[in-house]
């Protein structure tokens, strides 16, 4: 604070020098007029000036250290508003978390409030002012001071976030470190926020309101019964008022499953539904009440898996291990084949090779288990292999970890161009091959009896992921509002309404975008693998949307005008030099002044 | 160079008929139309005295000698010429003024030279600034007259005005004692009781034009200005009011005043002539009135 002060008192002391000096130097410049002599005018006006003159002086510099002075002021309030006593500098922290989006008894959101009350305080700033709008789900990626009128601008283009973290404890310690001597408002409904540092003003936008919401969907499978499905489903009332809810299940091929529930405030109340009479696709829960003022917990989505029954062909000289695995694997039906005079068979969905290749490429989808054939060009085996690459994005190496994997002998393979080497030594030559044209096939480059993968607990994982890109199912994630990062490479992003999203960023086989409504999302990457993304807005803290930090006290927001009722001391100032330059040309075409 | 050059035929006509009028019996040593300290062969009566033995037979007063036989010599008042000394200041600030201060001083100049040659007065012109400029040493007759004029013709204004080291360095060699016409604006620094000193020492008579131009009087200066002298170049900063060109004409009437009281106190003339004043109003009117001229 001292050295801000001597910092802002020679900044002023300068300016004002400057703007005398000016004003000093617009007088304009004297005609030098010859005469035959100035002994007559010496006798009289040198006793004369030095009176008149002095006071001249006085009067001149008396006005043009006000004038300099009110400019001083206009210009540098800015940077040093509250030496001067004005709030220039202020910092804005709007609440744009999901809980803003509750409606209030006049009809609008708490964050429509929010954003007026944000703008009425920047209009009642100086025009010289600076503002800094920061949000608390971190949209504005790097918050500047800006002009009042650019402020507005960036209140307008911000929007309210889906996300319950407000981040307020990070951009606490960040502003108080950076910006001592501003003016600091947090405009919040208190919501699911951090307790805010003693340095803000709040202005709570808080009202009560009614809400009921899921904050619970689940679609599992039932245990031993693989093909029945069921959703569960969790319902919570935070509200103030007791409500009669309507809770509709709704997928696809069936009817719509309807339960009617009554809750009381802050209770909850969970549900099971049996959801296999609907097909594949997308299922819906979707809860009504009379009155609710947040909307986006009202609906819950998921998805369900197809459940038909997977036709295997192992052909294998022994089998036994595959065998067993396969055996475990829910709707799987495993036909098992001899090597020996092997041909394919028309009813079967995917062969396993296991130990032996086929003659030619496989004609149906197929995983090839330590077998060379004409149709790949085989390198030397190499014992006791270093995996020094692995293509962990390709969805067949998801969730699949090799450490600990120890293979004694491998065989190696010459990639083309449509395979992919999953798993590689230190050569060009591949020990993993995945081979994306229709029919696909994935090439396993040694002998589960020759290695510890078989018995890795990776391995069902593995198996599940070759089954499934081989037989192209879709696969499902779940996530939240919000930033939505997953491991897929997507190329491309198809949002809820069916417009496409832009990643927020990528790479690393991973793909990251901004969820702002739940639903389901599509992703898909450059080799046309599709990801299903299921968003919900699953929170009891989301729901719970009357569980403020701040007294509800609405009578202080009118109050709060107070705190902003500077007049525009800028314009006052600007108007002030007017007058006293008005001034200084009076009293200088009066003589006056010099 | 002739006289017309300044003036014209019939105000030299006109002048003909003037003659400087000294007011003490002057100590010229040439015949001339002035009433000298000495007496002898003149026109007018000065008193009696025995004759003796060498004095001219033709003052003797025969009347008396018939009346009381004796022999008595009538004395007369000699007449004698008048050296004019006539100091034209050419300074810089003579340079001013419409009409111009110089121009007004040489014609002056002029008419009073040609008035006391015309009347058997020896002139004398003397220009100066800071010193002597040029010397027309004090001589009478027709060419004399012309070489006044050419003088007059010649000067240029430039240089200060330093009148008490001319009037040291032109009297302090041998002159007649005479009438010392001083023509300036008196625009300078120095005290006038040492700038005449040696004059009154001298005991000269000293007749002073102060010439001023009516825009010295009053100036048209405009706003603020930077007056800036013409002599010394020194500036004063001014911001001209109506009640400050008051003043100013105030101080200049208390110059001139203080210049008359000046001259006033050693009996001799002073006179402020404008420039604009025509000649013959001033040597007509106004000297006769003064009496400078008879």
């Amino acid at each position: 604070m001292m050295v801000g002060g001597m910092v802002f008192l020679s900044s002023f002391v300068l300016f004002v020098t400057a703007v005398v000096g000016f004003l000093y130097w617009l007088t304009p410049p004297k005609r030098r007029l010859l005469i035959s002599s100035i002994l007559i005018w010496q006798r009289f006006l040198v006793a004369r000036k030095q009176v008149f003159d002095r006071k001249k002086w006085v009067i001149s510099l008396l006005l043009a250290l006000l004038i300099a002075h009110c400019l001083g002021l206009a210009f540098l309030s800015e940077k040093y508003g509250k030496f001067i006593g004005l709030d220039n500098r202020v910092v804005i922290l709007l609440d744009n978390s999901s809980s803003m989006a509750t409606f209030t008894s006049d009809g609008e959101t708490r964050y429509q409030k929010a954003v007026k009350i944000v703008k009425e305080i920047i209009s009642k700033l100086d025009m010289n002012a600076r503002v800094m709008v920061m949000d608390t789900q971190g949209l504005i990626s790097s918050p500047d001071f800006d002009l009042p009128r650019e402020a507005i601008n960036v209140v307008d283009r911000l929007k309210l976030g889906a996300s319950l973290d407000s981040g307020t404890s990070m951009l606490n310690l960040q502003i108080h470190r950076d910006l001592e001597g501003a003016n600091y408002y947090y405009v919040s409904d208190g919501v699911s926020i951090s307790e805010p540092e003693e340095f803000w003003e709040i202005i709570s936008v808080f009202e009560e309101s009614d809400n009921i919401g899921i904050t619970e969907f689940d679609v599992d499978t039932v245990p031993g019964s693989p093909e029945s499905q069921k959703a569960f489903v969790t319902l919570l009332n935070g509200g103030i008022t007791q409500q009669k809810v309507e809770l509709r299940i709704k997928g696809v091929g069936s009817a719509d499953l309807i339960k009617e529930i009554t809750l009381e405030p802050t209770s909850s109340a969970s549900y099971v539904f049996d959801i296999s009479e609907f097909d594949e696709g997308p299922i819906t829960a979707r809860v009504s009440a009379e009155r609710d003022g947040f909307a986006i917990d009202d609906v819950a989505h998921s998805f369900r898996r197809t459940n038909k029954r997977l036709r295997v062909g192992l052909v294998s000289s022994e089998g036994r291990y595959f065998s067993s695995l396969l055996n475990d694997y829910p709707n799987a039906a495993v036909t098992e084949f001899s090597p020996v005079g092997f041909e394919y068979a028309g009813n079967i969905d995917l062969y396993i090779f296991d130990g032996m290749a086929p003659q030619e490429p496989p004609r149906v989808p197929a995983l090839v288990v330590n077998g060379i054939g004409p149709w790949l060009p085989a390198g030397t085996p190499v014992f006791d292999p270093e995996i020094i690459f692995k293509e962990q994005q390709h969805p067949i190496l998801q969730q699949v970890s090799l450490d600990d994997v120890f293979i004694d002998v491998a065989n190696q393979v010459q990639i083309s161009n449509d395979e992919t080497s999953l798993l590689a030594l230190d050569t060009n030559l591949s020990i993993l091959v995945a081979n994306n044209r229709q029919p696909r096939w994935v090439w396993l480059g040694f002998d589960l009896n020759n290695s510890n993968f078989g018995r890795h607990s990776s391995f069902p994982v593995f198996l599940d992921n070759i089954i499934h890109w081989l037989m192209d199912v879709e696969m499902v994630s779940y996530a939240g509002l919000g930033p939505v990062r997953v491991r897929f490479p997507g190329d491309q992003i198809i949002g809820v309404d069916g417009s496409f999203i832009t990643p927020t960023s990528s790479g690393l086989g991973y793909t990251q975008f901004f969820a702002t409504k739940p639903g389901i999302y599509t992703m898909k990457s450059k080799k046309n693998n599709q990801l299903k993304i299921v968003v919900n807005a699953l929170d009891t803290r989301m729901t719970s949307i009357n569980a403020t930090r701040f007294i509800n006290d609405n009578g202080s927001l009118a109050d709060k005008g107070g705190l902003f009722s500077q007049p525009n001391m800028v314009l006052w100032l600007l108007l002030g030099v007017l007058v006293l330059l008005l001034c200084e040309w009076v009293t200088y075409n009066f003589r006056k002044t010099v | 160079m002739n006289p017309n050059t300044f003036l014209s035929g019939d105000f030299l006509h006109q002048l003909e008929k003037l003659s400087v009028l000294a007011k003490k019996p002057v100590s010229g040593h040439l015949r001339g139309q002035h009433r000298s300290k000495r007496t002898g062969s003149g026109m007018i009566f000065s008193d009696y005295r025995p004759y003796v033995e060498g004095d001219d037979t033709r003052d003797l007063d025969w009347g008396i000698y018939l009346r009381l036989d004796r022999l008595i010599l009538r004395l007369f008042e000699e007449e004698a010429d008048l050296p004019v000394y006539i100091f034209l200041d050419i300074s810089q600030s003579m340079k001013f003024g419409h009409p111009n201060k110089l121009e007004f001083a040489q014609k002056f100049s002029a008419a009073l030279a040609y008035v006391s040659l015309m009347n058997h007065d020896r002139v004398s012109l003397v220009t100066y600034a800071e010193d002597v400029v040029s010397v027309v040493p004090a001589r009478r007759g027709n060419k004399q007259l012309w070489r006044t004029m050419h003088v007059l013709d010649q000067v240029s204004a430039g240089g200060r005005t330093d009148l008490r080291t001319s009037l040291c360095h032109y009297f302090g060699a041998k002159r007649s004692r005479g009438l010392v016409v001083v023509v300036s604006d008196f625009l300078e620094d120095s005290s006038l009781d040492s700038t005449f000193k040696v004059l009154s020492n001298l005991r000269h008579e000293v007749f002073a034009i102060h010439v001023s131009s009516p825009d010295e009087y009053n100036p048209k200066l405009g706003d603020d200005v930077l007056l800036v002298d013409s002599e010394g170049l020194e500036v004063l900063d001014a911001q001209v009011t109506p009640q400050l060109v008051d003043q100013y004409k105030k101080e200049f009437d208390t110059f001139g005043n203080y210049l008359e009281g000046f001259f006033k106190r050693f009996g001799w003339g002073y006179l402020r002539a404008d420039s604009n004043v025509s000649l013959e109003s001033l040597f007509f009117t106004i000297l006769r009135e003064k009496g400078f001229f008879r």
